[in-house]
């Protein structure tokens, strides 16, 4: 376990490394920069602007800035003039390009745990109801509430999560209205959002639980356990389940990058101020340090979740060993 | 009274090309501490047999069309899910095949062993675990206690089977269905598990339906033996007087090539000519009777009744040792030509 | 003492008899497609499906052709007008051909479809949107979109994709290590991410003399990101083929490598190369209306499902719900994403190759 989590350390390295270094380059490869706005500046307040965020030096030498916590000035590499921001590696993000009195750390720890509380809500009700799901349809195959299951799951896998909302919202907020349509602070306004962002992964879950259930359940050492007198709710739940499982918890990882993604898209309908917002506007608006500050966090929770999701793997199922799979 | 007694099983297979006979009145009886050998081809429906005996095939695709199965004053067969269940494990228990599908891979051994006891009687856990390790030890299981915590995939075959074997017999059942429990194992572990099941046929009059194709086996411990074809029983009796005097073509066949167990050391291996006959297009007569070297013109027009042979008394004056008295069965029109043929050959 | 001969035609397997059947079919490779396609033509399911795909893609490249009115053409006049049954108008003789800038062959289409129906065009039977432009002819325009979008990610898993992986699971080794890894850490960047930057980027309004117009990156970028899992998923069975008893009898006697490539490994990756192609559509459409969404999509005045649908999201209100602006797209969308899938799960359990997940 421990050389497995070593080699993944080593991968995050990597892949961490790599997308801030492609998303640097593309950022800096485009046309336009964070003060080529709407409203033209006067040249000589460009400048000073551009030579307050070193955007005047070199590229090599915006790129190591970026990075890490290098006190890099004109003069070479250590110089000692005033830092802007710390760099990466010491996780200073700097302040925004286009909001200058805020950073885009506070920005991010303003943000993210919105976003956060969304997306792990989301992925609980997908779980919860994925897999309950599963187990009912799994427990009386064919029956009416199974086709109604999968009728749901095939729905729900073929909708963007956008037009989901949307019916969500009609239906919810303006025909029966139990849910406020938009907002975010209290209990209630969290409801449709986090529905919403989960039905698609709670489909592709119920999904993959049901096959899951189904194949087990054909299997000689379900006949075994029937065989020792084990009840059929015995067998769904202990011994159908645990092998269902797997396939569940390895598509988790796939999901919370799902879940992130949608998350763009949720937080604009539902008007929630989570990290989504942030991202696509830095995008547009060639607010480097801000791009760059979402990219790299929502790519480390991704990393992040991935090598969770493999440890949970190894535990769920003891034929794996992480050793040789790393 | 009878330990079982099965009664006219037949068992149909519903299937995406139609329906498959599995099993076509099948009769037998097990007393205490017996051990009843069924025999046949892989696919002969042997385990299709044990397992409708506990109603384990699968729902739906399975049908019971007729039988009987009395075991302790009841027809299994009439029980509802929850009276089997306590029957299932506690009072009969199965060795399914396949050791190395059979066990869940997710579960330690212990924790399937556990399961099975805890399912019938009140343990802790701590007790429970404690019969497994009895359990695993009293099947030759080495170094136990640590195999408690071992996983299915990390143990050989043989230790697989042996844990099955634990598992089963572990709630104490009264009639254990082993079906080919020793086929992975070497011959020193087999005669060991084969001694284990005498001894507990023995002490607790356990009653054994062995399922297997080691004839060599049948012979040195099985007390009677059943011979199955295409679904159906074809020849059931004592298993020194089958042994000694086969009165079905198929019975012979079998034995003959199975290397004549051991009668003259330079008899040729025979091998049964010809194929089983397709299961979804049974023909209308003997099944066997494609591949019979004693056919006659009536053994395909109808299927001969399962009834005592005839020609005994003519092989008993040969000189085979017969006790006519015990039950011999035989579904063969021309059981009296393959008994003389027997008695020659002996 | 041996044991009783075994049969290889089992008269049925104890433990699952249906197997043994499938096995017995099995047991004859050359008819894999013929088997598939008798097991395929049996699901109505599938039949409906692919009719209906057919119908979809007939409808789509013919949208110019048809009496429609034109999907660009405002009318304030005749705004946010519901679907109505029965059709209080079947049609109106007020046709102006308003689009944007078409190709040729579409501004021939769409001449041809004046001479032959004149000011003719059918009624708003779908209703109308905000600015009154019609529905129906809007979601069947918006259909070639989403289209196009599928068939540009099916070519570039085709072909970059499948080669990269059968690159990867025929040289083995090194090359087979450093191709891999390439997809691994493009696995593990949030593509999303990456896109969403390409296309803001490569399109800003400062792009100068722009050589690639806005549709063609958005295809270009959607065509990037989806060939990673159909080069895993082509990898993975040519390693396994590679190692199966079938290709080393066949190496054994004496076949050649192209003998063995066209005979063994292409019919048995083909398999898996249609079913993965025809389950990763679904969610390459799914994409184009995500990034329609966040506007990152085609530009209006052109259309899209994803545009439509958004739009249509956007303009509900608790006072008018307008809900077939929503549903109209969101329908369209989901009946071909329905057909794909079922098509895709029909031709797996036909191919039986069995799903893989793809992390």
């Amino acid at each position: 376990m421990s050389r497995f989590l070593l080699r993944r350390a080593l991968w995050f390295v990597v892949t961490t490394w790599a997308v801030i270094t492609i998303a640097f380059f593309v950022l800096r490869a485009a046309p336009g920069g964070p003060f080529s706005g709407e409203r033209k500046l006067h040249p000589s307040v460009e400048a000073a602007l551009r030579a307050q965020y070193h955007l005047d030096w070199p590229l090599w030498k915006q790129y190591l800035h970026t990075l890490g916590p290098l006190n890099l000035d004109e003069r070479g590499l250590f110089g000692d003039a005033s830092d802007v921001f710390g760099g990466l590696l010491a996780l200073d993000f700097g302040p925004s390009m286009q909001h200058r009195d805020v950073s885009v750390n506070d920005a991010l720890a303003q943000s993210l745990p919105i976003s956060i509380t969304l997306g792990s809500l989301a992925l609980g009700i997908a779980l919860v109801l994925g897999l309950g799901a599963a187990l009912l349809s799994a427990q009386f195959p064919g029956s009416r509430f199974d086709r109604l299951v999968r009728l749901a799951a095939a729905a729900g896998l073929v909708l963007p999560n956008f037009v989901i909302a949307s019916l969500l919202v009609l239906v919810f907020a303006f025909w029966i209205p139990i849910a406020p349509v938009a907002g975010w602070g209290a209990p209630r306004h969290v409801l449709l959002p986090a529905l919403a962002l989960a039905l698609p992964f709670a489909a592709y879950i119920a999904r993959l639980a049901r096959a899951g259930l189904l194949e087990t359940l054909s299997k000689d050492y379900i006949r075994t356990a029937r065989a020792k007198g084990a009840s059929e709710s015995a067998i769904l739940w202990r011994h159908a389940l645990r092998g269902a499982l797997t396939p569940v918890v390895s598509y988790l990882g796939p999901a919370a990058a799902g879940v992130l993604t949608g998350s763009l898209v949720i937080e604009r309908i539902f008007a929630i101020p989570g990290a989504g917002t942030h991202f696509v506007a830095s995008a547009l608006n060639r607010d480097y340090t801000m791009a760059m500050g979402v990219t790299v966090v929502y790519a480390v929770m991704v990393f992040g979740f991935n090598t969770a999701v493999d440890v949970a793997y190894t535990l769920l199922d003891p034929r794996l060993d992480l050793e040789r799979e790393a | 009274m009878s330990l079982i007694d099965v009664r006219h099983l037949r068992v149909r297979f519903d299937t995406e090309r139609g329906p498959l006979q599995a099993l076509e009145h099948v009769s037998f009886r097990i007393e205490r501490g017996e051990m009843l050998a069924l025999v046949g081809e892989s696919g002969s429906g042997k385990s299709v047999c044990a397992q409708a005996l506990l109603s384990l095939l699968p729902r739906g695709r399975a049908v019971v069309e007729t039988g009987e199965v009395w075991f302790e004053g009841r027809n299994l067969l009439t029980l509802s899910e929850r009276e089997l269940r306590a029957v299932r494990g506690a009072r009969i228990a199965l060795v399914p095949q396949d050791p190395g599908a059979a066990l869940h891979p997710l579960f330690t051994i212990g924790e399937q062993i556990v399961e099975a006891l805890r399912l019938h009687q009140e343990l802790s856990r701590e007790e429970a675990r404690e019969l497994a390790a009895a359990a695993l030890v009293e099947v030759g299981v080495p170094a136990a206690r640590e195999r408690l915590d071992a996983y299915p995939h990390e143990l050989s075959g043989g230790l697989r089977q042996r844990a099955l074997i634990a598992m089963a017999i572990a709630p104490r059942p009264q009639l254990l269905l082993a079906d080919e429990p020793t086929t992975a194992l070497d011959v020193t572990v087999q005669a060991q598990i084969m001694e284990l099941l005498a001894e507990l046929r023995r002490t607790r009059e356990l009653g054994v339906l062995f399922i297997t194709h080691d004839l060599g086996l049948v012979a040195n411990y099985a007390d009677r033996v059943a011979v199955m074809y295409a679904g159906a029983l074809v020849e059931s009796g004592p298993t020194r007087e089958v042994f000694r005097a086969p009165a079905h073509p198929y019975t012979l066949g079998l034995l003959a090539s199975a290397a004549s167990l051991g009668q003259r050391a330079d008899a040729r291996l025979e091998s049964i000519a010809g194929m089983p006959p397709d299961p979804l297009n049974l023909p209308p007569g003997c099944a066997f009777a494609a591949r019979c070297a004693f056919a006659q013109e009536a053994c395909a027009r109808a299927r001969p009744p399962f009834l005592p042979p005839m020609g005994l008394r003519q092989a008993l004056e040969r000189g085979v040792e017969l006790n006519l008295a015990a039950e011999r069965r035989v579904a063969c029109f021309e059981s009296e030509r393959v008994v003389s043929r027997a008695g020659a050959d002996s | 003492m041996s044991a009783v001969p075994e049969q290889r035609r089992s008269w049925f397997a104890d433990a699952d008899f249906e197997l043994a059947l499938v096995q017995l079919e099995r047991e004859r490779p050359q008819s894999l497609w013929r088997a598939a396609r008798e097991r395929l033509r049996r699901r109505a399911s599938v039949r409906w499906s692919l009719r209906f795909l057919i119908g979809l893609c007939l409808l789509s490249f013919l949208a110019p052709l048809l009496p429609l009115p034109s999907p660009a053409a405002i009318n304030l006049a005749n705004a946010t007008l519901p679907p109505q049954l029965p059709w209080p108008a079947p049609g109106a003789l007020d046709f102006e051909p308003q689009y944007w800038e078409l190709g040729p062959l579409d501004a021939q289409m769409v001449s041809l479809r004046t001479s032959l129906f004149g000011k003719w065009r059918t009624g708003h039977w779908l209703g109308t949107d905000a600015l009154g432009r019609d529905v129906l002819a809007r979601v069947v325009w918006g259909s070639r979109t989403s289209l196009l979008v599928a068939l540009c990610a099916a070519l570039t898993s085709l072909v970059i994709g499948a080669s990269w992986g059968a690159l990867a699971g025929l040289s083995g080794g090194r090359v087979d290590n450093v191709l891999m890894r390439i997809v691994d850490v493009l696995f593990a960047v949030p593509t999303i991410f990456l896109v969403i930057f390409l296309l803001s980027v490569l399109d800003a309004p400062g792009a100068g003399e722009a050589r690639l117009s806005r549709e063609q990156i958005f295809f270009l970028v959607v065509g990037a990101v989806s060939w990673l899992s159909m080069a895993r998923v082509v990898r993975g069975q040519v390693l396994e083929l590679e190692r199966s008893a079938f290709v080393e009898a066949a190496r054994a006697a004496g076949a050649s490598t192209p003998w063995i490539l066209t005979r063994h490994i292409l019919p048995n990756v083909l398999g898996l190369v249609v079913v993965n192609l025809t389950l990763t559509l679904p969610s390459v459409i799914l994409y184009e209306a995500f990034l329609s969404f966040l506007g990152l999509g085609v530009e209006p005045p052109r259309v899209s499902w994803g545009l439509l649908a958004a739009e249509g999201a956007e303009a509900l209100n608790p006072l008018e719900s307008y809900a077939w602006l929503v549903l109209a797209p969101g329908c369209a969308m989901a009946a071909t994403l329905l057909a794909l899938s079922t098509l895709g799960d029909g031709l797996r359990d036909a191919l039986s190759v069995t799903e893989r997940h793809e992390r």
